[in-house]
């Protein structure tokens, strides 16, 4: 299994304060890894250092082999929920999937109904963003970051505001993007949850790796 | 890059359509304005003249304000309109590009992968922004004219010479004539969104103030706002600012800001400014 993404002693540092403490890390595709931390740990910047969004003040951030902010400014194959989605009030969940997709011009229209009935949403709904739920605001983040068939899909709490159906499609998403060869990388509170979704557990604590676990059928073994 | 341009202008542009309204009702009170100062002076005997010319309602628009010379018991007068003209322009490019950086604009920098054409696209956006304020100006005035004037460029120098005590060389207006006005509204726009950037909007938006309070105050060629009044500008005065040296400069600095900008994005860290 060929390895994508590497960090090499990243450390980021903002307004004094380490936010990222020589974090040292590959990830390989074909895996779900699960990111597990209090708030404000650094789970999400740790995303964020994934993406290129921040740059590190010290180490770097490879995608097969390349190096973030060097060669590259962001990886060039990446879906990403962060935080919360936002996208254009004024316009429908299918509408606002297709500005995105026309950028890259990888997907067609049928291909965005696809996803969009794969995250549990109607393609012909015409109700615009404004009006959606919490939940749909976040099936909609979902379906935007896998649309495309990533190399790379970053989600942060994708099961947040979700009911129990919602959690269950997410985990039908996140093993279908695995079986394709992406590289999932997955934030959740829950820490059941989010053993049961990932493969490999990252245990983030004030900025730094406490520890990295496996994990099978829902059971941690440790490294 | 086109496709980053096309949903900067839609997107952006969508949230700008209030303020054009705003701005299309503005340039019509500013012409009320002239039509009523224009009136008095006819009853008054002071003016001999039977209508407004489109050319008229564009100088007293873009006018601003004659030089400012200390004197005994004279005081300094804001020249409301022009300041309100230049808020107006801020106001167009205050929000959009800084929020969209964390907000939807997001998505879109990682779907496109570069840092540099993303900035570009939001100064290509503010540039335009500039255009079609100018635009629904003229356009406006023009309207405003039908119904109120005469839609001609003839410029009557005697109503500026009556109302503001202001001798104007010109006889015919050209739009070209306008050109330094527009070219340093973009230096203000591509300010604006520099300063919101690297360090905040609001004080972006006091920079550029402080920069126009300072140039009422001052006839000099360095501070560019000069060349937006036309009553300062050497089209259209004797003695005036020298627009060639402050079309010129507005140009280098705003090429000059937008490669700083694009450096200090080029290492800037995004972030989701609602909950970091």
């Amino acid at each position: 299994m060929s390895t994508l993404i590497e960090l090499n002693n990243y450390c980021k540092t903002i307004k004094k304060v380490e936010i990222l403490k020589n974090i040292t890390l590959k990830m390989e595709s074909g895996k779900v890894y699960g990111l597990k931390g209090k708030n404000g740990s650094g789970k999400t910047m740790m995303m964020r250092a994934i993406c290129g969004l921040i740059l590190p003040t010290s180490g770097e951030v490879k995608i097969d082999g390349t190096i973030i902010g060097k060669d590259i400014s962001f990886p060039p194959s990446i879906g990403v929920l962060l935080e919360n989605p936002s996208f254009l009030n004024e316009y429908t969940g299918f509408k606002n999937l297709k500005i995105i997709a026309s950028i890259q011009d990888k997907i067609d229209d049928n291909q965005i109904n696809k996803v969009l009935t794969l995250v549990g949403l109607d393609p012909c709904d015409k109700r615009t963003y404004r009006k959606y739920s919490l939940g749909m605001k976040q099936r909609l983040g979902i379906a935007a970051a896998i649309m495309e068939q990533p190399d790379i899909v970053i989600l942060d709490e994708p099961i947040n505001a979700l009911d129990e159906a919602g959690a269950k499609q997410v985990r039908e998403i996140l093993k279908q993007q695995k079986e394709r060869g992406a590289v999932c990388i997955i934030a959740c509170h829950d820490s059941e949850e989010l053993e049961f979704l990932s493969d490999e557990i990252i245990e983030i604590y004030e900025g730094k790796i406490m520890g990295q676990y496996r994990v099978e059928k829902g059971d941690v073994i440790n490294n | 890059m086109m496709k980053l341009i096309k949903y900067d202008l839609i997107n952006g542009g969508k949230k700008n359509a209030v303020k054009f309204c705003a701005i299309s009702v503005f340039a019509i009170l500013v012409c009320h304005l002239l039509s009523l100062s224009f009136e008095n002076k006819i009853q008054n005997g002071l003016l001999e003249l039977s209508t407004l010319s489109y050319g008229d309602y564009i100088v007293y628009f873009f006018s601003g304000m004659k030089e400012f010379v200390v004197e005994k018991d004279k005081d300094f007068v804001i020249p409301f309109i022009w300041m309100a003209e230049q808020l107006l322009i801020c106001s167009l490019v205050f929000t959009y590009p800084i929020k969209d950086i964390s907000e939807h604009g997001t998505i879109n920098l990682l779907q496109y992968g570069s840092r540099t054409k993303w900035w570009l696209s939001k100064c290509i956006w503010s540039i335009f922004q500039v255009i079609c304020y100018y635009i629904v100006v003229f356009l406006t005035i023009a309207v405003y004219t039908i119904f109120r004037g005469r839609f001609q460029m003839s410029v009557h120098s005697s109503i500026f010479r009556t109302i503001d005590k202001v001798n104007i060389t010109v006889d015919k207006l050209q739009f070209k004539q306008l050109i330094p006005i527009v070219l340093y509204s973009i230096f203000m726009v591509i300010c604006i969104i520099t300063v919101s950037l690297i360090i905040s909007r609001v004080i972006a938006l006091l920079v550029v103030c402080i920069y126009n309070i300072v140039s009422v105050f001052l006839m000099n060629e360095l501070l560019l706002a000069n060349a937006s009044m036309l009553y300062r500008n050497s089209y259209f005065i004797e003695k005036g600012i020298n627009v060639h040296v402050v079309g010129t400069l507005s140009v280098l600095l705003s090429v000059l800001l937008v490669i700083v900008a694009i450096m200090y994005f080029g290492k800037y860290d995004i972030f989701q400014k609602k909950r970091d």
